[in-house]
């Protein structure tokens, strides 16, 4: 069985060492591709699904404030985009403030989690996401395109 | 009174051209009237609606213009060339001067007029300017709100995240003080993480949605009393609570006003072997309701009164009881919101009496002008 990838799309280098860490706890399969900003988000997005190109992710865990293109601008080209609005974007932030809740459901997000402050919060949360997302979860994966 | 106009002459060219042409009309009406149609018209019938019409429409300027074309054009064209003083060319000399008052006179009233509408149209519209720049500062305080939680939470989870997983690595090979310092460390970012918080709750009540139903205190109190009861179940608290009357408030504020003054009376009376709690309630002198809260707790010094209500001010060492000083504070905006005032009264060692009343229908006063210097806050 092949095993897709599970996306952690993060600028912070310090969530990604500790995402990498909590992930690395779960010993989930998935191989984890970690992508450092939006711009380079949308970039391996267009590749995605073709012969040549990288398998559809699992699930993504997009963050939502960086630099450039933010999550929001992710998320809205993934969901306005025929070929990729099925794959399952869980947007992680660390903020309850602001307008991102209601802007990401209404752009279709799978998912919103709020990073929790402590860390054994937040190693139990990326825990059960990475087994739920990547293990329990099915989803009509899209079809691979013909070139 | 500062009247006449310091705009360039060009500027004022149409409001002169336009004086010329209907001091002109009335020439000619009055030509066409007298002559054309042979009427006997008294001499200044047709200038003075000229007059008025120049100056309301052109302002004082134009208005003397006009009188001084009229009576200059009236004596070269109109009146018979006199020599001599005869009674008619007196009585001509006495409506002469009389227009010449009139026109001076509805010259200033025209002008007073127009700069009174001036003023009104200016006026709106610094209104409409401040307006703008008002939202635009409250958009701009909760962007600002926003990347506080966002950019400040960040550091401190990651504090946590690796001084924790440092402990899980090195815990063996650790000594004790080391571990003690990782501790504090832990504990300190847990507390700003609070001190974020409690920023952001409050800033919220300052600029959160505002709406005034009837709230039944008694039911309010009865709910944040059970949602306390975990907290103190083991704990020995004799009770009093008045008849509480119905209110006129934003419900959700005002839980959180009750929750706040009820966990600090908590709070303040855990070292009591039984802690007496009252809430009561009376009239003022405006005939307001006034809500208290009274405990026989650890109370305060009345010398540190002004601080009690200021935001991250606290009259308690962490050790004694701990806390972020943004509590009362929290109380004092909502109460202020609602055209209310907080109080207190207290002794160390011998409780504290915290009181707020409810205008009912007072415009809930937006204390616009306190929104930006952040001063709340005390006790807990």
């Amino acid at each position: 069985m092949k095993i897709n990838p599970i996306w952690l799309v993060e600028d912070s280098i310090n969530d990604i060492e500790l995402t990498i860490t909590a992930l690395e706890e779960s010993n989930l399969a998935n191989r984890l591709i970690v992508i450092r900003d939006g711009g380079e988000a949308l970039e391996r997005l267009k590749t995605l699904g073709y012969p040549d190109g990288e398998p559809f992710p699992a699930v993504i865990l997009l963050d939502i404030k960086m630099p450039k293109v933010d999550g929001i601008g992710v998320l809205r080209a993934i969901k306005s985009d025929p070929r990729l609005k099925n794959l399952p974007v869980v947007v992680l932030t660390s903020s309850r403030e602001g307008p991102d809740v209601n802007t990401c459901y209404e752009l279709g997000a799978n998912a919103y989690v709020v990073k929790p402050m402590e860390f054994g919060d937040f190693f139990d949360a990326l825990k059960i996401l990475g087994k739920f997302w990547a293990i329990l979860n099915e989803w009509p994966e899209p079809k691979m395109s013909k070139g | 009174m500062g009247y006449f106009p310091r705009t360039p002459i060009t500027k004022n060219l149409p409001r002169y051209a336009l004086t010329l042409g209907i001091v002109l009309l009335a020439f000619l009406l009055r030509f066409a009237l007298v002559q054309g149609l042979g009427l006997d018209m008294p001499t200044y019938i047709t200038f003075y609606p000229a007059v008025i019409t120049v100056a309301v429409l052109g302002g004082l300027g134009p208005g003397l213009v006009a009188t001084a074309l009229c009576l200059l054009g009236t004596a070269l064209l109109i009146l018979p060339a006199v020599y001599s003083l005869s009674i008619a060319s007196i009585s001509d000399t006495v409506a002469q001067v009389l227009f010449a008052v009139m026109g001076v006179l509805i010259s200033l009233l025209a002008e007073h007029y127009r700069r009174g509408r001036k003023d009104i149209a200016d006026l709106l519209q610094e209104k409409a300017a401040a307006n703008i720049q008002l939202a635009a500062s409250l958009k701009a305080l909760e962007s600002f709100s926003y990347s506080v939680s966002h950019d400040l939470r960040a550091p401190l989870r990651h504090l946590d995240g690796f001084l924790t997983l440092l402990i899980k690595r090195s815990s063996a090979v650790l000594d004790d003080t080391a571990m003690h310092y990782i501790d504090r460390s832990l504990d300190a970012s847990k507390r700003m993480g609070m001190l974020i918080d409690d920023l952001l709750r409050f800033s919220r009540v300052g600029r959160g949605e505002f709406h005034r139903t009837p709230v039944d205190l008694n039911k309010l109190v009865e709910q944040v009393r059970r949602e306390l009861e975990p907290e103190i179940r083991d704990r020995s608290i004799h009770w009093r609570v008045d008849r509480l009357p119905v209110v006129s408030a934003d419900q959700p504020m005002l839980r959180q006003v009750m929750e706040n003054l009820l966990t600090n009376a908590l709070k303040f009376t855990r070292h009591c072997p039984t802690a007496e709690i009252e809430i009561g309630h009376k009239t003022d002198a405006a005939g307001d309701p006034v809500i208290f809260v009274r405990d026989n707790g650890a109370g305060f010094d009345m010398k540190y009164y002004s601080k009690l209500f200021e935001v991250f001010q606290r009259l308690h060492s962490e050790q004694e009881f701990e806390g972020t000083g943004v509590g009362l504070a929290i109380v004092r905006r909502v109460v202020e919101r609602h055209g209310g005032r907080v109080w207190a009264e207290g002794a160390v060692g011998d409780g504290a009496t915290f009181y707020f009343s409810l205008p009912p229908n007072s415009s809930c006063a937006e204390k616009g002008s306190h929104e930006d210097k952040p001063n709340l806050a005390g006790r807990g």
